[in-house]
């Protein structure tokens, strides 16, 4: 198990945060969703949402386009190529993690 | 992990989750079933499900109004979106062709039954691959195509004329009612799984 803290420690504590990885992964499964969506999903206020989204924004991860739909205002996130890849990566590395922890054996700390 | 899944799957999905619009067609579906059983003769009148239709596709709206301003939206990826007109048209033109071997030729199986029936399992393997190594829906989607796929073929299995029990007069009206009541309870799954999946706003 040596270095497994010090692989948990190099997660992107952005992408970490629960709120935020479920934005990110839902947005993985889509071209974009809008606000109402993702505060239905996540069950965050709107304010916390907003937050969340802005972090995002500002790590380049994702970007929100503001328009008008059926006359009401509607704010759609999606990500950008940058997010994208680093949603795919952070899910890739925890696989490894939990495949690693999977195959440890109480012989493996004896080596 | 679960619900990471689980937030995969609903998103992916989300258009087909939207159980309530296959009401409309349920009923409309069930609106022709009950209008073919009044009337006497092949050449017959449709103004009835003619009329229908503008109240369907009414319905067809309001459900997706509901479902956006309750629910959000979700765009889908090109490749989706492909995936998914791809389908509909194989399938309405498969659907097209078993109601004209159904109308013209004397099956002892429904066409249109079985090709419903391969619809739902294809609504299911796309949602399924969606969210490898889930199996989220799997239990009821199985059990109505299962469903499905006997109805279609119970004349095989020694049940002539089924259908007037029901008090319809073809194979086609009976397996199209039984088809409406079935899409109704497709719909009601994936809209339970829905609503289950997306907590009210602003907890």
């Amino acid at each position: 198990m040596a270095g497994v803290f010090e692989e948990l420690a190099s997660l992107n504590r952005l992408i970490h945060e629960p709120a935020r990885l479920a934005i990110l992964t839902a947005l993985s499964s889509c071209q974009s969703a809008d606000f109402i969506f993702l505060q239905n999903l996540t069950g965050l206020t709107g304010g916390n949402l907003s937050s969340h989204v802005s972090k995002l924004e500002a790590a380049g991860l994702v970007q929100v386009e503001k328009k008008f739909m059926d006359r009401r205002p509607n704010t759609m996130v999606e990500l950008t190529q940058e997010g994208r890849g680093a949603i795919e990566a952070y899910w890739q590395q925890l696989e490894k993690m939990r495949q690693k922890s999977l195959e440890w054996t109480p012989e493996d700390e004896g080596e | 992990m679960a619900n990471y899944q689980r937030i995969r799957f609903v998103t992916a999905n989300f258009s087909t989750l939207q159980g309530l619009r296959a009401l409309p067609v349920a009923l409309f579906l069930f609106i022709v079933a009950l209008w073919s059983s009044t009337q006497s003769t092949s050449q017959g009148d449709i103004t009835f499900p003619l009329l229908s239709l503008p109240i369907v596709l009414m319905l067809i709206w309001l459900t997706n109004r509901y479902y956006k301003n309750r629910f959000g939206r979700v765009q889908r990826t090109r490749g989706q979106k492909i995936t998914e007109a791809a389908l509909s048209v194989v399938f309405m033109a498969l659907a097209y062709l078993a109601f004209w071997l159904d109308t013209s030729r004397d099956l002892p199986f429904s066409m249109f039954g079985l090709v419903f029936a391969a619809g739902l399992l294809s609504d299911y393997l796309r949602m399924r691959l969606s969210v490898p190594g889930d199996h989220f829906l799997q239990r009821p989607y199985l059990l109505l195509v299962t469903l499905q796929v006997l109805v279609s073929l119970l004349p095989l299995f020694g049940l002539d004329n089924w259908w007037l029990g029901i008090n319809l007069p073809s194979q086609l009206a009976g397996v199209m009612a039984v088809t409406a009541v079935l899409l109704l309870l497709v719909g009601l799954v994936g809209h339970r799984f829905l609503s289950a999946s997306l907590a009210p706003r602003g907890r």
